[in-house]
C-alpha cells in the first residue's frame, strides 16, 4: 500500500524567487514529481496563516512554501514575515499534539532551478516516509 | 516606587468619590465603568450625570463583557477633546492596549483607573440566585489575597493581576482594611492630576506586597494543574475532534473576544460559503463531511489569528453554550506562541505585536 501512495502536495512560491526558480527549472528541462501542485504567491509575506492551515486540514498530505534568501526580498521583510507566521502555525501545531513536519520553510532563489527541483523531490519522498495526513480524510473535523 | 495616597473610604465608595469628583471639577466628560442595571446585575456605561455615580460598581466580581473592547468601540481613531476616565480589570485593560497597538483605538485622552484583581464569577452566575449573596464572600477573599473556587477558570490561574499601563492603580488583593481604607497607587502624571486635591494621606509604596506574591504563586500552581488536566501537548487529532466536536458554531467565543475585532471576520467570508459541489467532492474525499463544516479549521484558524494577543479573560469559555475550556485551551496555545515572539500582550505600549513586524535575525532554525 505504501508504494502507492502518491501525495498530495501543495508548494507555496513566492512571486519573485521561488516561481523565478520554477522558470528557470523549466528552461533547463528539469524534473520535479507530478503530484506537487505549484500556488503563485506575490510574496510569501502575504500568505495567510489561514492559508497555510487550510491545506493540512482539508486535503493536503504537505505543504512546502519557499520565499525569497535573506537580504532578497522584493518587499523587504516579506520572506521574515512568512517566516513568523510559519513559526506561528508551527507552534500551535506543535502545541496541539499534531505533526508540524507537513509544513516546510526553505529558501529558493530566482536562480536556483536545482534546489527548487531538489525541494519538490525532498519533501515528496519526506510525505511519503510520512504517510497520508491523517486529517485531510477525517469526516468529523 | 510610585507614590500612593490612602484615603479613608471603603476601595469602591472611594473611587466612586473619585469618578464624582472628576466630573464635577470638569477634568472629564465622563466616565466608563461597570455600573448597576436596574439594581440587578451590572452592565458597562458611560456616565456623566454625578448623580449616577451611585450606581456604578467599579469593581463588582463579574464581567458581563471584557471592557477592554467595549471601551475600543466608543473611543476609536478619531480625536476627543476631553478625557474620559475609565475602570478596567487589568485583563480588561491589557486587552485594550492590544486593541490601541493594533490601531483600533487611541490611548490619549483616557485616564485608566485599575486594580489588583481577584478575578470574577462566571457570567451565568449572574442570573443564578442573587449574584449579591456572593459579593460579600468575594470581598473577604481578596482581604484575605485569596481566590474564589468558583472564579472563572482563567480568573484562577491568572498571574497578571496586577494591572499595567494604568495611570492609577487601587490595591485590593491582601487588603485586610478594604472597607476602611483604599490606596491608589500613582503611575502617572494623568493619575497624579487625577488626585489632585483629593483628601487623604501621601506615601510611597509598590503594589506587588507578600499577598500577591502568594497569590501569583497559587495561580502558577493552579494554571500548571489545568494544562494537565487538558493533556495539551498530546492532544493530538482524536483529542481536538473529543473538545472541539460538539461545537455548536455559534461563533459566540469569537463575538466575545476582545481581541477578535475584524468586522468581517475571514470565516464568515464567501469563501466559507459551500457550493454544492465543494460538497461532492467532500464526500468523494472523506466520505462524509460533519455539519456545520470546517469547525476545526475555524477554531484554529482563530488561534493563529489572535492566539498572540490572548490575553487570557475568560470571555470565551464564559459564553460557551456547551461548555468547551475555549479559553484555557486558547490561552495555553497563545503562551507558547507569545513565548515564541518574546511577547506579553498588554504589557509594553512601545514593542509592536509580532505580526507587524519581522526580525532579521531569529528563528533561524525554521527553514528546512
Amino acid at each position: 500500500m505504501a508504494e502507492s501512495f502518491d501525495p498530495k502536495i501543495l508548494y507555496v512560491m513566492c512571486g519573485w524567487c521561488g516561481t523565478g526558480g520554477a522558470e528557470t527549472a523549466s528552461a533547463y528541462g528539469m524534473y520535479y514529481p507530478e503530484n506537487v501542485r505549484i500556488f503563485r504567491v506575490n510574496c510569501t509575506g502575504a500568505l495567510s496563516t489561514v492559508h497555510m492551515l487550510r491545506p493540512l486540514l482539508e486535503g493536503a498530505d504537505g505543504l512546502v512554501i519557499s520565499g525569497c534568501h535573506p537580504g532578497d526580498c522584493h518587499y523587504d521583510d516579506g520572506n521574515f514575515m512568512a517566516r513568523r507566521k510559519v513559526a506561528l502555525v508551527k507552534t500551535i501545531l506543535d502545541s496541539l499534539g499534531l505533526d508540524s513536519d507537513r509544513l516546510w520553510f526553505r529558501y529558493v532563489a530566482h536562480g536556483e532551478a536545482r534546489r527548487f527541483v531538489d525541494t519538490a523531490a525532498e519533501f515528496t519522498d519526506h510525505i511519503k516516509s510520512k504517510g497520508p495526513n491523517p486529517l485531510a480524510t477525517r469526516s468529523d473535523t | 516606587m510610585p507614590k500612593t495616597l490612602t484615603v479613608n473610604r471603603g476601595a469602591s465608595d472611594a473611587v466612586r468619590a473619585l469618578l464624582r469628583s472628576l466630573i464635577e471639577g470638569g477634568k472629564v466628560e465622563g466616565v466608563f465603568t461597570l455600573a448597576r442595571v436596574n439594581n440587578k446585575g451590572v452592565g458597562y456605561a458611560l456616565i456623566r450625570d454625578p448623580e449616577k455615580i451611585e450606581q456604578a460598581e467599579p469593581f463588582y466580581p463579574w464581567m458581563p463583557s471584557s471592557g477592554g473592547k467595549q471601551l475600543s468601540r466608543l473611543v476609536s481613531l478619531s480625536r476627543r477633546p476631553r478625557p474620559l476616565a475609565v475602570v478596567l480589570r487589568p485583563c480588561e485593560l491589557r486587552a485594550f492596549v492590544e486593541l490601541v497597538k493594533l490601531e483600533q483605538c487611541r490611548r490619549d485622552k483616557l485616564v485608566l483607573i485599575s486594580s489588583t484583581c481577584g478575578g470574577v464569577y462566571p457570567v451565568e452566575t449572574l442570573s443564578d440566585g442573587n449574584p449579591d449573596d456572593r459579593v460579600p464572600r468575594y470581598w473577604n477573599g481578596l482581604k484575605a489575597g485569596e481566590g474564589q473556587p468558583d472564579a472563572r477558570d482563567s480568573c484562577r490561574a491568572c498571574k497578571h493581576f496586577i494591572p499595567y499601563n494604568a495611570d492609577l492603580t487601587v490595591a485590593l488583593v491582601g487588603c485586610g482594611d478594604l472597607d476602611e481604607k483604599c490606596t491608589f497607587f500613582v503611575n502617572s502624571e494623568a493619575g497624579q492630576a487625577c488626585l489632585e486635591g483629593q483628601g487623604g494621606v501621601w506615601g510611597q509604596s509598590a503594589v506587588e506586597t507578600e499577598a500577591t506574591e502568594k497569590l501569583a504563586a497559587a495561580r502558577d500552581a493552579e494554571r500548571e494543574r489545568q494544562r494537565e488536566e487538558l493533556h495539551l501537548g498530546s492532544l493530538g487529532i482524536e483529542g481536538l475532534v473529543g473538545i472541539f466536536g460538539k461545537c455548536v458554531g455559534c461563533r459566540s467565543c469569537r463575538e466575545v473576544c476582545p481581541i477578535c475585532y475584524c468586522t468581517l471576520c475571514d470565516f464568515d467570508s464567501a469563501k466559507y460559503e459551500n457550493e454544492p459541489a465543494w460538497f461532492a467532492r467532500e464526500l468523494n474525499s472523506r466520505k462524509g463531511v460533519r455539519v456545520p463544516p470546517a469547525t476545526l479549521l475555524f477554531q484554529m484558524g482563530r488561534m493563529v489569528h489572535m492566539s498572540v494577543s490572548c490575553v487570557g479573560c475568560g470571555m470565551c469559555s464564559d459564553v460557551c453554550p456547551v461548555n468547551i475550556p475555549v479559553a484555557t485551551l486558547f490561552s495555553s496555545v497563545g503562551e507558547a506562541n507569545q513565548k515564541l515572539f518574546d511577547y506579553v500582550p498588554g504589557k509594553d505600549e512601545s514593542q509592536k505585536p509580532p505580526f507587524v513586524k519581522a526580525e532579521l535575525n531569529e528563528l533561524e532554525n525554521l527553514t528546512v
